[in-house]
């Protein structure tokens, strides 16, 4: 009977320093294999008494059970614990920087653009383009500007060799896709714009949009609507303030420049500059003053962009610095 | 337009509250541009006398004076100016004065006397002057008055920005009526001036050929003038705040005119004029002396003033000539104020080369019925400035043909619907009147509205309903969303499709760049497609005087650009018109990119290889997926732009779209970098329609893999190999790749060996024997017309 517990407690004792699963299966098998020191006190059974044998049958199966039992912990605390190790040794420096060759980025002038084409495909604009190589007539004389008016001075011009201009805005783009449709007329129309200027404040290459909306019925009232409705949306501020100040564009008559208020500052900036189409101008357009009215509407997107983007000097539009087109990484 | 705001006040009887006018100004289309100051601030400086002036006794560059400066006792001052002296009346700061930048006068010792204020300068207070020294002012200047107010300088100069169609706001007159119309301020009523129109000469003619292009002209002979010396004060101040300068009595008195009334003038030196004034079109081969020393070559089309022997004496409201202005010895000369019209002035300043505030007027129009009123103006100021005797004048008008405004008939209807909100009918009357329109009313519903003379620019009826609402303002007029016609607009496949190539290139880690159109000559010798005509401008700014007919220029100086910054590695792309033509057609869209450098950043493990042609081509074969085969086909271009032997043509079935390669190594020294970069250009106008998306089905079945690697002599390619074993067209063939290149080992020296991976699976499971067939008919294929054994 002592030696049976006695048995039990050496084999406990010794499963507790075992650390491995193949040392536990040779304990295992030497406590309850054939040859075992556990099973050998079954074996010793047939050597009692009856009524001795049942009282410490008994008694021996219960050590092998407790030695069992004691066994399975055992065992899964190995188990777990060869896991752990194996973790252990698996783990990295987390806080490595990535590797790759990385995505690019998209210019903030296209990214403010798709923006823009997005906020008015809502409305069912269409994009249109045109030729940066325009002639006289669709830069200036179909848009009610003729030839030595003051107004041509507003804008300072490229001329080509062959006499041609850089469109200087992208109005032309009005003219061509209206020549040939009838209202309603809804288009955005983006592009490169070129002027005689180059400072700190002038590029003398720089990104123009052109919204034209001709339909019956558009008044003053609705062009005032949609671009205060644009500016909001397309600066997420529901409550940016835009004011229209009366200006003079041949093309477009009432005129109005749009500012905006920058907060930051405290002042009016701006933005860009819009009007009712001008009759002259829905004649060149073969379409009738009487029956329609329509808006128009042209703004900087190099100045949009910046704008959006915090940037606060236009050469960086153009300088093509990595370390400026990366930040537009996600975008 | 710069003006004296004091001035401008001059023409109202009440305090014009100036903030509110500006306001009101910029909001109505006369946007202030500049508001500033005529003198920085200062304090406490009087007109002082000086009384005594004797040397320092121990200083010799300083003197002792007694200034009056109307107190009992006159003050103690020591001074440094060399023009000090007894009798001259200058600016005094006193004990507690504060000059410009805060600096405060004191009492001071200097060399063991004490001074009691400072004699100022010009500079000192703000008001440069020619003169060294102090400022001396006029003789009556009265003692003890504060200098600010004596010299006016808490005046402020303001300029405007008016725009082309304002013509009638380059003067104070035109001004001051704007201000009265847009704030209810009241005009003065300006001063009557003497009629000088008296007689029409006799002995001067007046002649002109020319009256569909000078409307009306007014000549007034005006004897014993006095044009020496300088112009009195006031009118010196009064040019120099609103932008001109003082040049002589009789020019500053026409610009006064000009300036006050909007009228130009001009002065012409009677002995010059002789016998009469002829006013026609110039003649070819005709040349006039300008007064700022050009000489013109007349052109046909320039209207032109000339004496009575038909010299030409002035190009027509552009510019005197040199031999008939007036000199300082002049003491008669004939005055001339006309109305020519203005698309006859238009342009001929820019044709000249020369610029005028009178070309400036006349171009944008004045007011045909000022003519007389300017000359009298001039007449007045000539009598009272320069003692001038006004005689005769010489009169022309073809007033039927002057520009009258039209009268407009307009709805109010029309009006609420073209503004989108209803403006009270006796509001409108009220504006329009205010702007000095004559009303007629037409019953309840309209009205007939002519605007006055000078309103020149409204013609149309939308002109009217500007001015209605510029005036009620623009921003009381409520956002009104239209009303929309929903329609929804097909997708614009044209910007998806753009859209899409930007983002295929910024998924394979490209940025995209914005560069110039034009470039310069050097980099259109460099890079430009020598096949095309360059266009060139004929005003180009800073070089750039080339229209680029590819866009590789711009790559590669974005490239340099950030290679002497230090960068390493680089992938950029654009998306941009270039110009093969001027006609529409022949700008067509290019897309192109470039890579450089590393394969990836610097990083801790990888490898850190340079790219190479096949990194770009994959790019390539993305970006060009949906648009049918794709072949690359060596090509030399006679430019040598890329590398010959790493470059080839794209195709696109037979379809040419652009170039791919490395740049020519002839420009290793421009890119000065540890390799030349890699560029693709595709003319985005030569792809084709993309093909429509089709799903190919796939495979529940087991793919199977199998690897044949044969043996082809060093000059084969091996996209003719992979071209040939597609064109077998097995179906079950799905994907076929190349796993190995291999030379040298075992092989000739003239021998490669390329291993292909072959990939199988069919709408069931493939037997051995099945594959072993293709196996064997690519192997005979390859053998066959490659000249390649199985390695």
């Amino acid at each position: 009977m002592e030696q049976l517990s006695q048995v039990l407690s050496v084999a406990l004792n010794e499963m507790k320093l075992i650390a491995s699963i193949h040392d536990l299966e040779q304990l295992k098998s030497r406590y309850v294999g054939k040859q075992g020191l556990i099973t050998a006190f079954m074996q010793k059974l047939k050597d009692l008494a009856h009524e001795e044998r049942k009282a410490f049958g008994a008694q021996v199966n219960q050590v092998k059970t407790e030695f069992e039992t004691a066994l399975v912990v055992q065992r899964d605390a190995i188990l777990a614990q060869e896991l752990n190790n194996k973790l252990a040794n698996e783990s990295i420096d987390v806080s490595l920087p990535g590797r790759g060759c990385g995505t690019g980025s998209l210019h903030p002038v296209t990214l403010a653009l798709n923006r823009v084409v997005k906020i008015f495909a809502q409305l069912g604009f269409a994009v249109a383009d045109g030729p940066e190589i325009e002639n006289d007539y669709y830069n200036f004389k179909a848009l009610n500007i003729p030839d030595n008016h003051p107004a041509r001075a507003m804008q300072d011009t490229f001329y080509t060799e062959a006499g041609n201009v850089l469109r200087t805005h992208t109005s032309p783009i009005q003219v061509r896709y209206a020549e040939t449709r009838t209202p309603p007329i809804k288009i955005v129309a983006p592009g490169r714009v070129y002027r005689v200027d180059m400072d700190a404040t002038h590029s003398p290459m720089f990104h123009q949009m052109e919204l034209l909306w001709i339909e019956n019925g558009i008044s003053f009232a609705n062009l005032k609507a949609i671009i205060i409705e644009f500016m909001r949306k397309f600066f997420e501020d529901d409550s940016l303030q835009v004011r229209f100040r009366a200006s003079f564009f041949p093309f477009t008559e009432p005129s109005a420049e749009i500012d905006i208020f920058f907060s930051k500052t405290g002042k009016w900036l701006e933005v860009g500059g819009c009007g009712m189409v001008h009759p002259k101008v829905l004649n060149y357009m073969n379409i009738s003053s009487n029956e329609y009215t329509g808006f128009a509407f042209g703004f900087g997107i190099d100045r949009l962009a910046m704008l959006k983007y915090g940037i606060t000097d236009l050469r960086l539009m153009f300088e093509n610095d990595l370390d400026f087109l990366t930040q537009f990484k996600g975008l | 337009m710069k003006i004296s705001w004091n001035h401008l006040q001059s023409f109202f009887s009440d305090a014009l509250d100036k903030n509110l006018v500006l306001e009101r100004l910029t909001m109505a289309g006369l946007e202030v541009e500049e508001d500033q100051p005529v003198a920085p601030e200062f304090s406490g400086i009087v007109v002082g006398l000086v009384t005594e002036c004797v040397k320092h006794p121990d200083a010799d560059k300083l003197s002792l004076c007694k200034v009056d400066v109307g107190l009992p006792e006159p003050l103690q001052i020591i001074c440094g100016a060399s023009n000090v002296g007894v009798g001259v009346k200058v600016p005094c700061a006193q004990v507690g004065a504060v000059l410009p930048e805060n600096f405060k006068i004191t009492e001071r010792k200097m060399r063991g006397i004490v001074s009691y204020g400072m004699l100022c300068s010009g500079n000192e207070i703000g008001c440069p002057s020619d003169v060294d020294g102090l400022l001396l002012l006029p003789e009556d200047a009265p003692i003890g008055v504060d200098v600010r107010e004596y010299l006016d300088l808490n005046d402020r100069v303001i300029e405007f920005k008016i725009t082309p169609n304002r013509g009638d706001c380059l003067s104070y007159t035109g001004l001051a009526r704007e201000i009265s119309a847009l704030t209810g301020f009241k005009l003065k009523s300006a001063a009557d001036t003497l009629n000088y129109l008296q007689q029409i000469s006799s002995q001067l003619s007046l002649q002109v050929a020319a009256p569909q292009e000078c409307l009306h002209y007014v000549g007034l002979i005006v004897h014993n003038v006095n044009n020496t010396g300088s112009s009195p004060s006031w009118l010196i101040k009064l040019l120099e705040r609103s932008g001109i300068r003082s040049i002589s009595p009789v020019v500053d008195i026409t610009n006064y005119v000009m300036l006050q009334l909007g009228q130009p003038m001009h002065a012409f030196d009677f002995a010059a004029v002789k016998v009469g004034i002829h006013v026609r079109m110039a003649s070819q081969a005709e040349q006039l002396k300008l007064l700022d020393g050009k000489t013109a070559n007349l052109a046909e089309n320039t209207l032109v003033i000339c004496d009575a022997k038909n010299n030409p004496l002035a190009l027509a409201g552009v510019m005197g000539g040199m031999d008939s202005g007036v000199q300082s010895e002049t003491c008669s000369l004939i005055l001339e104020s006309a109305f020519f019209a203005p698309d006859m002035i238009q342009g001929q300043a820019k044709r000249y080369g020369v610029s005028s505030d009178s070309a400036f007027r006349f171009e944008r129009g004045v007011d045909p019925q000022i003519q007389h009123d300017a000359i009298n103006l001039a007449a007045q100021l000539l009598v009272d400035v320069c003692g001038g005797t006004p005689a005769e004048y010489l009169h022309f008008s073809s007033q039927e043909k002057l520009i009258k405004p039209a009268a407009l008939k307009l709805h109010f209807t029309e009006i609420d619907n073209f503004v989108g909100e209803k403006i009270a009918h006796d509001q409108i009357i009220t504006i329009l009147a205010d702007l000095g329109c004559q009303l007629s009313l037409d019953g309840d519903d309209g009205f007939e509205v002519v605007p006055p003379s000078y309103r020149f620019d409204l013609k149309l009826k939308q002109d009217i309903i500007e001015e209605i609402i510029r005036v009620y303002g623009y921003d009381r007029i409520e956002a009104k969303m239209p009303k929309l016609t929903y329609n929804l607009n097909s997708l614009d496949e044209r910007q998806i499709q753009l859209n899409t190539f930007k983002q295929t290139l910024v998924g394979h880690g490209f940025n995209e760049i914005v560069s110039y159109a034009f470039i310069e000559d050097k980099y259109a010798e460099l890079f430009a497609d020598k096949q095309i005509k360059l266009i060139k401008l004929q005003n180009p700014i800073a070089g750039l005087n080339i229209l680029r007919n590819n866009l590789v220029a711009g790559l590669i100086k974005s490239l340099q650009y950030n290679l002497n910054r230090g960068c390493e590695r680089a992938r950029l792309f654009e998306l941009a018109r270039v110009f093969h033509g001027e006609s529409a057609e022949q700008q067509p869209l290019q897309l192109a990119g470039l890579i450089y450098g590393k394969i990836s950043a610097l990083n801790w493990t990888a490898s850190q290889e340079c790219v190479d042609f096949y990194d770009l081509r994959l790019v390539l074969e993305e970006l060009l997926l949906n648009y049918g085969e794709l072949s690359l086909v060596k090509y030399v271009s006679n430019d040598q732009l890329y590398h010959p032997g790493r470059s080839a043509q794209i195709k696109l079935g037979e379809r040419e779209v652009g170039f791919i390669g490395q740049l020519h190594p002839k420009f290793a020294a421009e890119i000065n970098g540890i390799d030349l970069p890699y560029i693709f250009e595709i003319n985005l106008e030569h792809l084709p329609e993309p093909s429509a998306f089709k799903l190919k089905p796939s495979s529940k079945f087991q793919k199977v893999s199998r690897d044949l690697a044969f043996v082809i002599s060093q000059e084969t390619q091996v996209g003719a190999i992979m071209q040939q074993i597609n064109q077998l067209e097995i179906n079950e063939l799905i994907d076929l790749a190349v796993f190995d290149i291999f030379q040298g080992g075992n092989l000739a020296a003239a021998e490669k060996s390329v291993g292909f991976n072959f990939i199988f699976q069919a709408e069931k499971t493939l037997a051995d024997e099945e594959i072993n067939l293709w196996l064997s008919s690519i192997k005979s294929l390859v053998c066959d017309k490659f000249a390649a054994r199985l390695r």
